[in-house]
């Protein structure tokens, strides 16, 4: 064909740039192959190890062997024996050899009651020589879940019948149950009252404080107010006992006046009826008293005109005091009282 | 001559009588004029002492002669005494009625020929009459009446013979003044009272003027002013003995302890006064400073002193015949 020429410089040296872009492939696809391999311990030195196991159930090509929980070698093969059991052979790592000694034993676990399986290799106990290539392990099976279905099944079964001899309301538990249940419901409502009664209590209580309180505030100025009057009473009753003493002799008096009284009473009967008598003789002797009362004034006014002639005579009026000019009362300068402007005393 | 000591002691006698009808016969009659003189008199002298029953008895008496005989310038005087007698009663109206009288009566006495007062110029009653029915006037609550009263009184009389009355209306303007408001004519008329009643030698007329002074202070905040005026004051009607002014004093004094705060010592002083007004007899005024003094003894939790003075203000409440002045 000719176009694409030999000179153009993308062809240059393509032997080259095949070879090398087919190395790397490969070179990939070996190390892809290495890792894989090293992956699968295919680069390490392993030893065969083989344990024998009743069946081959949950036992499979490839199952992790573990050593107190590290992975150290792969179940390889199982093939059956002769007497129908399953050998099962593992190749471990050969740098974990020194740990198998002889009494160390092998196990199918599982992680968790239904987590993957694995053989687990036990080396408690163990001393002695070291497990070589080929060496024998004794195999026992761990209980998974499925052994403690098994366990359990009697015990549901025991239980079950434990539920039914529960549920059963002629039942002990029943009957039980039903008489705590009425004396719980009893014991509430007698501790519903009891709180009430202990809140009603509390409450008078208070009250009763108060109470005190307040008669204590009141009765103690009254017993110190009894207390005075106790010593005014005291002191009043000293005082009243001559008192009283004379109220003895006033009430001896008054007795004795009181027996008197009657003949009081005649005797001023007796006056009265005299008045009477006399009040008549003055009704008649009336003319004749004013005729006495008008010449006594005559006789008044003599004597008057007598006495002003003593008084102007001589020596006498000389011996006299005058008598004054009219006096005034003096006209003060104050007001007393209250006065209109609010002032004054 | 006469030998027998009897028969010289007859002939003495004879002498006497016989010189004495002659003299008594020359001598002016005496008659209703001498009698309402001394009623005038002895009611005068119950008024000093205090007995204005009996006073304003004789002046009655007094006056009623004095009309019988038409002595219209004796009759002022009379109308006076009774007129101020009732103002010393607190008969304000009574007084008012009877000075009115006076002072209409005494108008038509000024001028020559008129009738003499006992030989005191009859012009002069009128000035009097006016200042005393001022007095009556502002305490019936006619002030503008006063003050007018007072004020004619003044333009009427002189200040050199006064005849006692000068001193009394300048006082009474400056109280009336000061009640009112104004001060400032208060102040005046205070100070010309103040010369006039310290020359005048009447010491109950200046104690008066004291008084008032005192109560101006005391209405401007000078309460040492006030004190000291009181005092004075008080001093000079000690000397008089006038009881109702010297209680009007100690009240005076007590007011101005009270407003510098000294309560105790004005309520002492309240007390004095109470007691000075009962022993005087002043009646209602009295009662009203016992009622002032039980109100503060109270105050001051003195129950025991409140309730025996109330005793007494109960045993005078129950009187009628003390009257105030």
């Amino acid at each position: 064909m000719v176009g694409l020429k030999d000179t153009d410089k993308r062809f240059r040296h393509l032997e080259a740039k095949v070879g090398v872009m087919v190395f790397v492939a490969l070179a990939g696809i070996a190390a892809v192959l290495v890792m894989i391999g090293m992956e699968r311990d295919l680069f390490t030195k392993k030893f065969a190890v083989h344990f024998t196991a009743e069946s081959g159930a949950g036992i499979v090509e490839g199952m992790p062997v573990k050593l107190s929980g590290f992975k150290v070698g792969r179940v390889t093969d199982l093939e059956l024996t002769g007497d129908a059991k399953v050998l099962v052979t593992s190749k471990i790592n050969k740098k974990y050899q020194r740990y198998l000694k002889a009494g160390s034993k092998a196990r199918l676990v599982k992680e968790g009651l239904i987590g993957d399986a694995f053989v687990e290799i036990t080396v408690e106990g163990a001393e002695g020589e070291l497990i070589g290539d080929g060496g024998e392990l004794p195999f026992e099976r761990a209980a998974g879940i499925e052994e403690l279905i098994d366990e359990a099944k009697p015990v549901l079964k025991e239980i079950k019948e434990v539920i039914k001899f529960a549920n059963s309301s002629e039942g002990d538990i029943k009957t039980t149950l039903k008489n705590i249940k009425e004396l719980t419901g009893e014991l509430r409502a007698t501790t519903r009252t009891f709180s009430t009664t202990l809140t009603e209590a509390r409450g008078v209580l208070r009250k009763s404080g108060d109470f005190m309180d307040d008669v204590s505030q009141k009765t103690t100025p009254l017993i110190e107010g009894s207390a005075k009057a106790i010593d005014d009473f005291n002191r009043l009753a000293k005082r009243a006992g001559p008192l009283m003493d004379r109220m003895d002799v006033i009430t001896l008096r008054a007795e004795q006046a009181s027996v008197r009284l009657p003949r009081t009473v005649e005797r001023f009967e007796r006056v009265l009826g005299d008045a009477a008598v006399v009040s008549t003789m003055f009704a008649e002797e009336a003319p004749r008293l004013r005729e006495l009362l008008v010449d006594t004034a005559y006789a008044m006014k003599d004597v008057r005109a007598i006495a002003r002639g003593v008084r102007g005579s001589w020596p006498v009026r000389l011996t006299m005091p005058p008598v004054k000019e009219p006096a005034l009362v003096p006209p003060d300068g104050y007001f007393y009282g209250e006065r209109a402007g609010g002032g004054g005393g | 001559m006469i030998r027998t000591p009897a028969l010289s002691l007859l002939f003495f006698l004879s002498l006497v009588m016989l010189s004495g009808c002659a003299g008594g016969g020359k001598s002016a009659a005496p008659g209703p004029a001498e009698r309402a003189a001394m009623e005038g008199a002895l009611g005068v002298e119950a008024y000093r002492r205090g007995d204005l029953d009996v006073a304003l008895w004789r002046f009655e008496e007094s006056l009623r002669i004095h009309r019988s005989t038409d002595s219209r310038a004796l009759e002022v005087v009379d109308l006076l005494n009774i007129g101020r007698t009732h103002t010393a009663r607190g008969e304000f109206t009574l007084a008012k009625t009877r000075l009115e009288e006076a002072v209409r009566l005494s108008r038509g006495l000024t001028g020559e020929g008129a009738p003499q007062a006992g030989g005191a110029d009859a012009e002069k009653l009128l000035p009097g009459a006016l200042v005393s029915l001022a007095r009556a006037r502002y305490m019936a609550g006619d002030t503008q009446g006063a003050l007018d009263n007072i004020k004619e009184s003044l333009t009427i009389v002189s200040e050199d013979d006064d005849g006692g009355v000068l001193g009394p209306a300048l006082n009474l303007k400056a109280l009336i003044l000061m009640d009112s408001g104004r001060i400032g004519e208060a102040k005046e008329a205070l100070a010309r009272a103040f010369d006039i009643n310290s020359d005048a030698g009447d010491a109950g007329e200046f104690a008066n003027t004291l008084r008032a002074a005192s109560e101006l202070e005391l209405s401007e905040g000078d309460l040492e002013k006030a004190m000291a005026l009181a005092a004075r004051a008080y001093s000079l009607d000690r000397t008089i003995g006038d009881g109702a002014k010297i209680a009007l004093d100690l009240r005076t004094m007590a007011g101005v302890r009270k407003g510098q705060g000294r309560t105790r010592e004005a309520v002492f002083l309240l007390e004095r006064s109470c007691l000075v007004s009962v022993g005087a007899g002043l009646g209602s005024g009295a009662v009203d400073c016992l009622d002032q003094l039980i109100e503060e003894l109270r105050g001051l939790g003195e129950a025991e002193r409140a309730l025996y003075y109330t005793g007494i203000r109960e045993r005078l409440s129950g009187k009628t015949s003390e009257e105030p002045r």
